[in-house]
């Protein structure tokens, strides 16, 4: 991350390939001491939420709020460290939340698009590992990112990350990142 | 020692589910028989037996579900009929409640008149809810006597104890109707039999061997069925809840009663106190009142007490049977109370010292609770990790604020909270991690190289390697797979069994799925995003 984690009062926006992964990464070392609200993901994978390091004992779970996305979240912003939703699209850009948000001093991770985002992370080229043609299964996954922004991250950064290693761990791929960065 | 009536109903679960009284019927609960209707009793069906033992003897059975609600339901127009001979009728489970003697019986000219009374009221109530004529059996038996305890037997009777002959009256009865199975078995076990043969030993030497459950039952048995001190609880005890709208739906106001059936019981323990009878109030927008009081056994001494999640049991059967149609309610619930009734000293270790709600913050709670409000208690949901094969299994959710199942697949009654630091046992053909990331079945089509499709044979062999996959998003080629990983599941069960084979599939653009071949359907199961 730009600023070395999530800071409070920002918006991050998620996008691209792995972005459920990734924005479920982000909410991973918040969760063990704050409170989670994922709101608006009756798909989320809750078994693989609680892979990456989400603390379930710390989420609370709201699958479908329908028509009522928008006074939810208001509710969730309020009281919540983190909050995770898609953007839904078909409502207006929520500018009101996104205020709300630095106002309450919580932390907004919104998978796609979300105008007005402090922070935006795209997951670009991914590739599995350790499964074949008709053999093995899939162990690993490095993921390419983008981390653009506001403040610190003008630029444009691309790094390579396992997401997740063999081991499960979410780590960077150090030597494929500077590789990258030269190429570029 | 009071002069107690019980009013009973024998049987009510099946009576309540309202068969013809010709249908053999068992209402059955965890796959066990908890009530026979007389008809099936003649084969022969008991309580306690297995579904499957009881369908041998009686294969035309009538499997009725357990449903506490219903039978709540279908009694509150017997306690209504019971109301009309003494306000202070206390209920305690649907199918029995109980009212003091002492002032309907001076009515009425004697306690056996009050009893005919009573008894012929509460058939008139019971025949006027049914379509069909209820069996002889089922009626509803009066009993009176010294206490609750004595009273509740006599009712199965439908006699009446004289006063201080309970003692006498209670000898005969086996040690199994102390409602304490624990107990009940060992005393059996020790050639302890009857209520007479508990009664018959020291008090002393009972508390000494059998501590303060056998010392309560031992009470109990010599007809000592004294109530708690009552005392006056200090009147901020009582808690409040105005609903604004008023609710219509039970769940909208149920939400409202668990929230206060929890603070009033976190108060009581604070104060280190518990209440045997709680009261149930509550006004409607058009200011009709009702109330009633619920007490949480016919034991009145011991430990027994109400926690939060059986008093908001009692307040949900008691919504319910108010909101019932035919109750001549006309608008939503706008207030709620519950104030407790006999309040005594709390005997026992405190509970809950280092409950794991007690880590929520109240921020959280109210956020929580707003959400609930807005989308219903289903609309908020906790999660926890449990054993499965697929991903979706794999995970449990209950609504908010309801308590965390046992996890099934766990050995004993393990409740896990948050990341599940306990090792799931394995559950062969569960798949390694990672896991998807997101779930959701959507149809595809997969082809091999010369664009038919691909299947798998009944011995799991692939037809031909997968080589294109079509999605919404039009054709793609696949570069990685792996399987067939075949799934035999739920055989066992005519309708339930499903037989598939699972892959995993990489695409050229990076995105990876688990797929199923389910009768030559193949759909994506789920997407590791």
């Amino acid at each position: 991350m730009p600023d070395g984690g999530l800071r409070l009062g920002s918006t991050v926006a998620v996008g691209g390939a792995g972005a459920t992964s990734l924005a479920l990464t982000l909410v991973s070392r918040a969760s063990r001491e704050s409170w989670v609200a994922v709101v608006g993901m009756p798909r989320l994978g809750l078994v693989s939420a609680s892979e990456l390091g989400v603390d379930l004992g710390h989420l609370v779970h709201v699958p479908d709020p329908g028509p009522l996305w928008l006074d939810t979240m208001a509710a969730a912003i309020d009281a919540f460290d983190v909050v995770l939703t898609p953007n839904l699209g078909n409502f207006p850009t929520p500018r009101k939340l996104t205020a709300r948000v630095r106002e309450r001093r919580a932390v907004l991770i919104a998978i796609g698009h979300w105008g007005g985002s402090d922070v935006r992370i795209a997951g670009g080229r991914s590739r599995w590992h350790g499964i074949g043609k008709g053999h093995g299964y899939l162990a690993a996954r490095t993921l390419e990112i983008t981390v653009s922004g506001r403040r610190g991250a003008s630029r444009p950064r691309p790094v390579e990350v396992w997401l997740p290693d063999q081991e499960g761990e979410v780590r960077l791929v150090e030597e494929d990142a500077k590789v990258v960065q030269m190429a570029r | 020692m009071t002069r107690t009536v019980a009013v009973g109903c024998p049987r009510w679960p099946v009576v309540a589910a309202g068969l013809p009284p010709e249908v053999p019927a068992a209402v059955f609960f965890a796959n066990r028989v908890v009530s026979v209707s007389p008809e099936a009793a003649a084969f022969g069906v008991r309580k306690g037996m297995r579904r499957r033992d009881a369908q041998a003897r009686c294969p035309e059975l009538e499997v009725i579900l357990h449903d506490p609600t219903r039978d709540a339901r279908a009694f509150e127009p017997i306690v209504c009929a019971v109301e009309s001979f003494s306000p202070k009728v206390e209920v305690v489970r649907p199918g029995l409640c109980l009212l003091p003697a002492r002032g309907p019986s001076r009515y009425f000219g004697g306690e056996d008149r009050l009893r005919e009374h009573l008894a012929d009221a509460v058939d008139e109530a019971l025949a006027a809810g049914r379509s069909h004529p209820l069996h002889p059996d089922d009626r509803c038996r009066v009993g009176v006597a010294d206490g609750p305890f004595a009273a509740t037997l006599a009712a199965t009777r439908g006699v009446v104890v004289p006063p201080r002959a309970s003692r006498a009256f209670l000898a005969s009865f086996g040690v199994g109707v102390l409602d304490m199975p624990k107990l009940a078995g060992l005393l059996v076990r020790l050639g302890i039999r009857t209520l007479g043969d508990l009664g018959a030993l020291e008090a002393g030497k009972v508390a000494a061997r059998f501590g303060a459950e056998g010392e309560h039952a031992h009470r109990l048995a010599r007809g000592e069925d004294r109530l708690l001190e009552p005392r006056t609880p200090p009147p901020d005890l009582a808690v409040r809840r105005e609903l604004d709208p008023p609710a219509f739906r039970i769940d909208m106001a149920m939400f409202a009663g668990k929230s206060a059936a929890d603070e009033l019981i976190g108060r009581l323990g604070e104060l280190g106190l518990r209440c045997a009878k709680v009261e149930i109030s509550m006004q409607t927008e058009h200011g009709e009142e009702r109330s009633r009081t619920w007490r949480y056994s016919h034991h009145t001494v011991g430990s027994l007490d109400f926690t939060s999640t059986a008093l908001a049991e009692r307040v949900r059967w008691q919504l319910e049977g108010w909101l019932a149609e035919g109750s001549g309610i006309s608008g939503g619930i706008s207030l709620l109370r519950l104030s407790p009734r006999d309040v005594g000293p709390a005997a026992g270790e405190p509970v809950g010292l280092w409950s794991r709600r007690g880590e929520v913050s109240e921020r959280v709670k109210r956020a929580v609770s707003r959400i609930q409000g807005l989308l219903g208690p289903d609309g908020a949901r906790q999660a926890t990790l449990q054993g499965g094969r697929h991903p979706s299994e794999q995970a449990h959710t209950v609504p908010w604020g309801d308590p965390l199942d046992p996890v099934p697949g766990l050995p004993g009654e393990t409740t896990v909270s948050g990341p599940v630091e306990v090792e799931l046992p394995p559950w062969p053909g569960r798949l390694p991690p990672p896991s998807p990331a997101l779930l959701g079945a959507v149809p595809v089509e997969v082809t091999d190289e010369h664009g038919s499709a691909v299947t798998v044979s009944g011995r799991s062999v692939l037809s031909a390697p997968p080589l294109r996959m079509r999605t919404a998003g039009g054709w793609r080629r696949v570069v990685a797979w792996a399987g067939p990983w075949p799934v035999d599941e739920r055989w066992w069960t005519p309708g339930e069994g499903v037989r598939m084979a699972r892959f995993q599939m990489v695409l050229d653009d990076g995105s990876a799925h688990l797929l199923s071949l389910r009768s030559g359907h193949w759909r994506i199961e789920a997407t590791y995003d």
